[in-house]
């Protein structure tokens, strides 16, 4: 019964915060588990940040968020990204985007230098309330973004009811008001080797989350039916945080990759 | 005393200084353009002597033009010391010709310089009276008896043609008049006949404003010139509001909204906003310029204050009043091209980007991002990529393809292990190869053949190499380059 009081109470807290605002839909991830955790799915006009673990998993932190974007509601998406993140990790591109899902006539890119205009061009952003989506990607730890800086993001967000997605790159995690925060890593797809690499295949692992509790899950993104999924068949060590990895040897691998 | 000194400026001309322009004093003292500095000094000892500034002569001469711009819209240089303004429907609002010639030789005479200002109905007419130095207004129909008086030399034309002209006996403009086109064509070449008709006022060669005329424009002149910039937004909202008001009835909008700012002392500040669809709401317009006004890095400085303030609009177009709809796409629309305005005017045009796809399959040639205001007609980008397969295209795609060493094996086999920005990893899976060829036609440099594979590692990394030419076809150690990174 305590349970059933505690969600009472959290949905008397909510309707209070969010009360003359306008309240959409949150974002599912079509996943019980996931969903449940998150108390529905990624509340929509708030700030949710993810983190890429090590600077490698840059492009599958990237499309986590893409995926995140093509599950929100349709209209367009504004990605902020700041300059030096594309030459570093490299650009977006379309036919890449097209292949997982999302249409790249609905995206709005804005490539700016300094970390200051990106918190703008997103305050910007996050007022059209006819988005799906804001998307900011700078680079390194940033120091203007900062506890107030993301606190008025967050808020203008809340008022329109846009999501806002922080996509952190080489960066450590940092005190925020984010509502959630993930820490995405890439894992081994799964499916037949002599394919070659399958779908993408990640290990997503909610750091903070204000409605319940933190966890960590092993999804792949189906680009067709634009879906996650659970990767229930990879063997337990795969969730580990540090991975050790033993140098292969080359007869091994021949006989992998056939 | 400067005026009283005889001084000239010179400039080297084949290997010699000679005098390119002299003042007063020294014009009398027979010191004229074209003499050599040597001639002078030895004429005149006590000369003062300068470097003739070319650029800056035309800077100034640019500037002025700006400056008479708030007279009429329709302004041109003419040569390295006029300037052509075609005043056609303007004189009214300065309370006729008279009163608009007495207000620029005003304003030149404020601004320091010393001019004669000619009106006429055709342009030659006027450039030959003010170049003979006789300023005046010449009523319509008047052309051919206000030359008359005028000498040959007024046509501008080589020594040649003078003497000739000179010798057949016809000394001034009014006797050429009289004789018969065919002869003088005969004699002395079309080129002539056409500058005399130009003089004449027998027809109008036309003129070619330095900038655009603009397709509507609204302004507004102070009896006391605005010295703050505090109410420069109403103003530019009231501007708008007249624009909207000519546009509506015509049931168009404009793309690109120009204001311009006339100083007293003559300079004019202009700035710029392009939206991507035409608009004419006057508090969208005053927005948009505003912030751009904030975002300037010169702010804008009054000086002594502005004399005129005008807005322009460029680009009119028909556009449907947008009307509400149930399903509000078209406010939808709407609601993202004012936010592509407004990002444009922030941060500039060129930061404001969508994906725009090429009928091509060369990977860094098929999609690129342009401009979102420019990028129209998107054409769907089709994904070549079958039903329920893994992705063919990386998400993040490397501007320039990074070197990196492999091993694979010989000739055509997938890399089995590469090393990439001093990480070494080992792959997994591998699939490829797929073979891009260049398009032969486009590409200039010999670009080679490239086989891409698609690579997994053992972290779960997936990333797209390529080998850089087809092994002994093409070249005999083929480099392997790392272009995409899969998500």
């Amino acid at each position: 019964m305590t349970e059933g009081r505690l969600a009472a109470l959290r949905q008397t807290i909510a309707a209070i915060e969010l009360e003359g605002v306008r309240r959409p839909q949150p974002l599912s991830f079509g996943l019980s588990l996931l969903d449940e955790r998150l108390g529905g799915g990624l509340a929509s006009g708030a700030l949710h940040e993810i983190y890429a673990a090590k600077p490698s998993d840059v492009a599958t932190a990237t499309g986590f968020v893409a995926a995140l974007a093509v599950r929100s509601r349709p209209g367009p998406i504004l990605w902020v990204r700041q300059s030096f993140s594309a030459q570093e990790g490299g650009g977006l591109y379309g036919p890449g985007l097209a292949d997982l899902g999302l249409d790249p006539a609905r995206v709005i890119c804005i490539d700016l230098s300094r970390p200051a205009d990106l918190l703008r061009a997103a305050h910007d952003g996050l007022t059209c309330a006819v988005l799906s989506a804001v998307v900011v990607e700078p680079w390194g730890q940033a120091k203007v973004f900062d506890l107030t800086a993301l606190r008025k993001l967050a808020l203008t967000a809340r008022s329109s009811g846009v999501p806002a997605f922080c996509l952190r790159l080489a960066a450590e995690p940092a005190p925020s008001p984010a509502l959630t925060r993930w820490v995405v890593r890439a894992v081994p797809s799964k499916g037949d080797s002599r394919l070659g690499p399958g779908a993408m295949s990640f290990e997503a692992r909610l750091v903070l989350n204000r409605r319940g509790q933190s966890d960590v899950w092993l999804l792949e993104w189906e680009s067709d039916g634009c879906v996650f999924r659970h990767l229930s068949s990879l063997p337990q060590s795969a969730l580990s945080a540090s991975v050790d990895a033993a140098p292969a040897r080359l007869s091994a691998a021949r006989r992998h990759v056939g | 005393m400067l005026a009283d000194t005889p001084f000239v400026l010179t400039d080297v001309c084949s290997q010699m200084r000679l005098i390119a322009a002299a003042n007063l004093a020294a014009l009398k003292l027979g010191l004229m353009p074209g003499l050599s500095l040597a001639e002078a000094r030895a004429r005149v000892p006590k000369l003062a002597v300068g470097d003739y500034d070319a650029q800056g002569d035309a800077d100034c001469l640019n500037r002025l033009a700006d400056g008479c711009e708030r007279f009429t819209p329709f302004v041109a240089l003419d040569g390295l010391h006029g300037i052509v303004l075609d005043i056609t429907g303007c004189a009214h609002l300065f309370g006729g010709e008279v009163a608009l010639r007495d207000a620029l030789v005003r304003l030149m005479a404020r601004w320091g310089f010393d001019v004669h200002a000619t009106i006429a109905s055709k342009p030659g007419t006027a450039r030959a009276l003010c170049e003979a130095g006789l300023g005046r207004i010449v009523p319509a129909g008047e052309e051919e008896s206000a030359v008359a008086r005028l000498p040959v030399s007024a046509l501008k034309l080589n020594a040649s043609i003078i003497t000739g002209l000179m010798r057949a006996g016809l000394t001034h403009i009014g006797a050429l008049a009289t004789q018969p086109r065919k002869a003088l064509v005969a004699r002395f070449g079309a080129q002539f006949a056409d500058a005399l008709d130009d003089v004449l006022g027998r027809r109008a060669k036309p003129i070619a404003p330095r900038r655009a005329v603009p397709d509507c424009l609204a302004e507004r002149r102070f009896m006391e010139p605005l010295t703050h910039t505090a109410p420069l937004p109403d103003m530019l909202q009231r501007l708008a509001a007249d624009l909207e008001s000519v546009l509506e009835r015509a049931g168009e909008g404009a793309r690109v909204w120009e204001a311009s700012f006339f100083r007293t002392d003559g300079q004019v500040r202009r700035i710029a906003v392009t939206t991507s669809r035409p608009v004419r709401d006057p508090k969208l317009v005053t927005r948009l310029l505003s912030q751009k006004l904030d975002r300037l890095s010169d702010p804008l400085d009054p000086g002594f204050g502005f004399d005129v303030i005008r807005l322009e609009a460029y680009g009119r177009t028909p556009v449907t009043a947008v009307l509400v709809s149930f399903d509000g796409d078209e406010q939808t629309q709407a609601d993202i091209s004012a936010l592509i305005d407004q990002l444009s005017a922030r941060f500039g045009a060129h930061a404001v980007q969508s994906f725009v796809s090429a009928q091509t399959h060369w990977p860094e040639a098929q999609s690129h991002l342009m401009p979102a205001q420019q990028a129209k007609d998107l054409t769907p980008l089709t994904t070549n990529k079958l039903p329920y397969e893994p992705p063919t295209r990386p998400l993040r795609l490397f501007e320039r393809p990074e070197r990196i060493e492999v091993m694979a094996q010989v000739p055509d086999g997938h890399p089995l292990r590469f090393r990439w920005r001093r990480a070494l990893h080992d792959v997994t899976r591998a699939e490829g190869p797929e073979r891009i060829a260049p398009e032969w036609w486009k590409h200039e440099a010999a670009s080679l053949t490239r086989d891409y594979f698609r690579i997994e590692d053992r972290d779960g990394h997936r990333f797209w190499v390529f080998r850089d030419g087809v092994q002994l076809r093409e070249t005999r150690a083929p480099s392997w380059f790392m272009h995409g990174l899969f998500a």
